[in-house]
């Protein structure tokens, strides 16, 4: 970076020139609203946690199911 | 020397501007108080770099857009919000000189001239003056940073390694350091 210039005593600009030349409208106009990654939100968590245990529940009814229907039915001891 | 109370900040004014940055994350809006505290301060460090008004007002709204657009990213760490604003600052300022939107200029007063010649224990004739102000011109871009934030605009060490991303010690070391690369060249002259 070169320096071009180097002033002496250039003249203040007043602190209610600076002030009159503010516009936040512009701004926030310009900035779309932050947004929020949907991994951290809140319905994010809620959603993934109730369907966790929906597919929790639901694999352990199949698989008592599953399981009742492989098993040998109990004939008991047989004496011969 | 004497250091600008300006841009020292107390406890309860950092906190006041976490809470208006937590309501800003969620709604722009209220990010109205922080444009409006910093406004003037951002303009004028970005004016003191630069020749054009026009640009410099251009390059501080430019600042404050990127600010919203980043503040999810903003976390609080100790350093008020001003140094966050002036690091964007930095990056704003240096991508118009790249894109030649604006010319890189140093804005001296004269008493400022006369405070370093004092640090040299010269005296303060017009002599001196002229020969200070030639020598500044034979400064690196990192030197006159430095001396721009030191002794033109009279920040703490603290605050000029925020800006810098420096840490205190070393914004120190490096601002001595180049005072003295300004003496040397004043001296040879």
């Amino acid at each position: 970076m070169e320096i071009k210039t180097i002033r002496l005593d250039r003249s203040r600009l007043s602190s209610e020139h600076i002030a009159s030349r503010q516009n936040f409208k512009q701004i926030a106009k310009c900035c779309e609203a932050p947004s929020i990654s949907p991994f951290k939100s809140p319905l994010f968590f809620g959603a993934m946690g109730l369907s966790s245990l929906t597919l929790a529940m639901m694999l352990s009814i199949n698989g008592h199911m599953v399981s009742d229907e492989n098993d040998p039915p109990n004939r008991g001891i047989e004496i011969g | 020397m004497t250091v600008n109370p300006m841009y020292h900040q107390t406890n309860q004014r950092m906190e006041e501007e976490l809470c208006w940055i937590t309501r800003a994350k969620e709604n722009p809006e209220s990010f109205g108080p922080l444009y409006r505290r910093y406004h003037e301060q951002i303009f004028r460090y970005i004016h003191q770099r630069m020749n054009d008004e026009e640009t410099a007002f251009d390059v501080t709204s430019q600042v404050f857009m990127k600010a919203l657009n980043n503040l999810h990213r903003y976390e609080f760490r100790g350093v008020p919000f001003s140094s966050w604003l002036y690091r964007i600052a930095k990056s704003e300022l240096y991508q118009a000189f790249r894109d030649k939107k604006a010319e890189r200029t140093v804005n001296i007063e004269s008493y400022q001239l006369y405070e370093i010649i004092d640090e040299f224990d010269e005296d303060n004739s017009e002599a001196n003056k002229k020969k200070l102000f030639e020598s500044l011109s034979k400064l690196k871009e990192g030197d006159m940073q430095l001396l721009e934030l030191r002794f033109f605009e009279k920040r703490s060490f603290r605050e000029i390694g925020e800006i810098l991303d420096l840490t205190e010690n070393n914004a120190k070391v490096k601002s001595f350091r180049a005072l003295e690369k300004l003496k040397k060249i004043f001296n040879n002259k």
